[in-house]
C-alpha cells in the first residue's frame, strides 16, 4: 500500500472503530472503583481478617480485573467531544509512550520483585497496559489543551 | 514548516472557531496548527487552502530544515 494512503487509512479506521462518547463516562465509573478494589485485593485484603475469601474472593478478583480492563478501554477508545486528526495523532503518540512505560515497568518489576509477590505483579500485569494507555492519553490530552489555552 | 493561517484569518476577519467549523476540526486543532505544534495532514491542509481560496503552498511554507 502506498505510504501516502496509510495515515488517512489509520485516521478513517480509528474514526470508525471508536466507541460512542457516552462510553467515556461509563469507563470512569467502571475504572475508579475497580482500581480501588484491585488495590484493596493486592495490598490490604489478604492480610486482614475482613478480606475476601472463597467464592467472594474469586468474584472480587474477576470484578477488579474485568472492571479495570473494560474501564480503561472505554476511557481511551470513546470518542472525544471534538474528535479530529489531532486527537488521533495524540492517541497514537500516547499508545507508543504507553508501550515504553509498560516495558519499563515489566523490566523494573522483574528485577526487583521476587517470590510470591511476583505472582501479584503478574496478576496486576493483566490490566496494567490498558490502564497506562488510558492515563497517558488523558494526561497528554489535558496538557496539550492546557498549553494551547495558556498560549491564546 | 510555517504557515500563514493567522495572517489569512486576520485579513478576512475570520475567527479560529469559524475556520474550525468550516474545515471540520476543533478550535484547539486550529490553534495547534497556527502555532506550529501540529502538522496537518494533506487533506486538512487542502481544506484550509480551499477555504481561503489560495494554493496550499502560499499558506503552508516549507522551511530549509524540514
Amino acid at each position: 500500500m502506498p505510504c501516502k494512503h496509510k495515515f488517512n487509512l489509520i485516521y478513517m479506521v480509528m474514526k470508525t472503530i471508536l466507541l460512542p462518547r457516552v462510553f467515556s463516562t461509563i469507563g470512569w465509573i467502571l475504572l475508579i472503583p475497580s482500581i480501588l478494589l484491585g488495590i484493596f485485593i493486592l495490598f490490604i485484603g489478604p492480610e486482614q481478617s475482613w478480606g475476601f475469601s472463597g467464592s467472594a474472593e474469586i468474584i472480587a478478583n474477576d470484578t477488579a480485573i474485568i472492571g479495570c480492563a473494560l474501564g480503561a478501554l472505554f476511557v481511551t477508545c470513546a470518542r472525544l467531544r471534538h474528535e479530529d486528526e489531532m486527537t488521533t495523532a495524540l492517541r497514537l503518540h500516547s499508545l507508543l509512550l504507553a508501550i515504553y512505560i509498560y516495558v519499563g515497568v515489566i523490566v523494573v518489576c522483574t528485577l526487583t520483585v521476587n517470590g510470591f509477590k511476583y505472582f501479584s505483579f503478574m496478576a496486576a500485569n493483566l490490566v496494567i497496559f490498558p490502564m497506562i494507555f488510558a492515563f497517558v492519553f488523558r494526561i497528554n490530552l489535558y496538557c496539550h489543551l492546557k498549553e494551547l489555552e495558556d498560549e491564546k | 514548516m510555517k504557515n500563514r493561517i493567522k495572517v489569512e484569518r486576520a485579513e478576512r476577519g475570520v475567527t479560529q472557531q469559524d475556520l474550525a467549523d468550516a474545515v471540520g476540526v476543533s478550535r484547539q486543532t486550529i490553534i495547534a496548527v497556527e502555532r506550529g505544534k501540529f502538522l496537518p495532514s494533506t487533506l486538512f491542509a487542502l481544506k484550509i487552502a480551499r477555504f481561503f481560496s489560495k494554493p496550499v503552498e502560499s499558506i503552508f511554507i516549507i522551511e530549509d530544515n524540514d
